[in-house]
């Protein structure tokens, strides 16, 4: 068992409003970054003259050097510097790593930023060998044994994780789609969220069309433009700052693959051993959770990682997802801003949302969708295909 | 530009000439007999660097399929809703592929497959592509 009080925590948090994808975005995203640390920092209760620690990515202003870059141009000198490339678990990956340093006495407050903008697209004759996450350089195996038979991209991999799902467990699209209407309550909620606004119903969701199958358009999350930052601090610094701090009590990690086509099982997502990592580290079981901010790109990814952090048997998933109330007030509260489906995947920075509301919902800090007592809260992040994943056990102070 | 043919390299070229004369060809390792996919200069399973390409029959069942309903991307906007699946060789070798011949509604995870040699996507390649062995009749 791990005494919160002596784990690293989240201390303060900064989100931009999700903005439409066509939207152009005036700053560059290295002021974004800055734009994010200031903001964290004040919700925090701290300066940059605390900082002395930097996670980032979504800079692209250069291709590497990131942290120094960002440093630089916050004019602060860091004793830890990371850039983790995890996809969609980068940001959850950033702080279990900030964690770490901390717990080490490597470093006392590290800005975990992700500007959400998207790199810069090659244009005319180059821009036809940009397949997104789906490398076409030489030497990579993608480059001659996937992406030559249209295997690229998010869809077409997610919808064979699914396909195989359906056959070998229950598999019901009702039910799935139940999980994105409840989400969207959540989202209605959050005046933030690209869908506040909208009501949706499970007709809508299965009347929406087919992407690739079984997958719906609106099982599929909705690109945004935004941006995210939480701070990350331990020691004495934590008493100093201005909310119910979230300590990272339990985290775990582990990638499989980079594309399922090769993984040994499909159906057996690396999320399984990082949970198991957490859960031991926390001394916690799935149970102890008051809730959940599982990284949701699609509903298959949700439905399958609900059962391979053990909040449901394998197999069960579909059962689960028919049975139980997934809104902030239900008896099992998931995604509870909206989950990327309801408030939208700033590229990168979609992991970073589920952080956020999962410290938020700790700090108790959320307002009309506030979790009522809030003290433990499990995040996932998931990159790639299931094939980069980390899991957090946040919980709350005294 | 349709499509993105193969960026073959030397280690896997065998694999891109057995499919030129209509065969399948695999590495194995000689050291603890597992089969090797993708090609590589070692075994992922124990390490060792002695394979040796083997013929390979690629009669296989169907492991998962889709439908990309909306291109996968700019560059396969000409292939309308192709069935993409991964096949399942005897060997337990998966290979992500394209099926051909099969509306959706005949395709079921295990359903045993055929290969298909295809000459059709990229002037001087042959891709392995499948369908189902037994074809619904007409
Ligand atoms: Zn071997």
């Amino acid at each position: 068992m791990r005494e919160p009080a002596q784990c690293a925590a989240i201390v303060g948090a900064a989100e931009y409003k999700p903005r439409r994808f066509s939207e152009e975005i005036a700053e560059s995203s290295l002021e974004q970054a800055a734009d994010l640390a200031l903001l964290a920092l004040d919700d925090a209760g701290l300066t940059l003259a605390d900082v002395d620690g930097i996670a980032v990515r979504g800079v692209y202003v250069s291709q590497q050097f990131l942290p120094a870059t960002l440093a630089e141009y916050l004019g602060v000198r860091i004793r830890f510097g990371d850039a983790p490339d995890l996809g969609g678990a980068t940001a959850a990956g950033m702080v279990w790593r900030s964690a770490s340093a901390i717990e080490r006495e490597l470093a006392s407050v590290v800005l975990c930023i992700y500007p959400g903008n998207f790199p810069p697209r090659r244009s005319g004759e180059e821009g036809w060998r940009d397949f997104g996450a789906s490398s076409y350089l030489p030497g990579s195996p993608q480059a001659q044994f996937e992406i030559p038979y249209g295997h690229l991209g998010q869809n077409v991999p997610y919808a064979l994780i699914a396909q195989r799902y359906a056959a070998m467990h229950e598999y019901d699209p009702r039910a799935m789609a139940r999980l994105v209407v409840h989400q969207r309550r959540n989202a209605n909620l959050n005046p933030d969220a690209i869908f506040h606004d909208k009501l949706l119903t499970e007709d809508d969701v299965l009347a929406s069309p087919m992407i690739a199958d079984p997958l719906h358009m609106l099982e599929i999350v909705r690109p945004v433009k935004g941006g995210a930052a939480v701070v990350v601090a331990g020691g004495d610094v934590v008493a100093r700052t201005r909310h119910r701090p979230a300590h990272i009590t339990g985290f775990g990690e582990a990638v499989a693959h980079k594309s399922p086509q090769w993984a040994d099982d499909m159906l057996d997502p690396p999320l399984r051993q990082a949970a198991a990592t957490a859960f031991a580290m926390a001394d916690l079981t799935p149970t102890d959770m008051d809730g959940a901010q599982i990284y949701d790109c699609y509903t298959i990814a949700v439905l399958m990682a609900l059962e391979a952090v053990g909040f449901c048997e394998k197999g069960s998933g579909t059962q689960f997802l028919r049975s139980r109330d997934f809104t902030h007030a239900g008896d099992f509260p998931l995604n509870t801003n909206g989950g990327q489906l309801g408030f939208g995947q700033a590229g990168g920075a979609g992991g970073m949302t589920h952080v956020v509301e999962g410290y938020r919902q700790v700090a108790g800090r959320c307002g009309p969708r506030q979790v009522d007592n809030c003290d433990t809260m499990f995040v996932s992040g998931n990159g790639g295909i299931m094939s980069e994943q980390v899991a957090l056990i946040l919980q709350g102070g005294p | 530009m349709q499509g993105a043919p193969p960026v073959v390299d030397e280690i896997s070229r065998p694999w891109w000439d057995a499919l030129s004369r209509h065969e399948v060809a695999m590495q194995r390792c000689s050291d603890c007999a597992s089969w090797v996919f993708y090609p590589r200069p070692f075994c992922p399973s124990c390490g060792g660097r002695s394979l040796t390409w083997t013929p390979v029959d690629a009669v296989a069942t169907l492991y998962s399929w889709t439908v990309a309903r909306v291109p996968v991307s700019k560059a396969f906007a000409h292939l309308e809703e192709p069935v993409l699946a991964i096949a399942e060789l005897a060997n337990g070798v998966r290979l992500p592929t394209v099926i051909q011949d099969a509306q959706p509604e005949q395709l079921s995870v295990g359903m045993a497959l055929k290969p298909v040699f295809d000459e059709t996507a990229y002037e001087g390649f042959t891709l392995l592509y499948f369908r189902p062995a037994q074809p619904e009749p007409a």
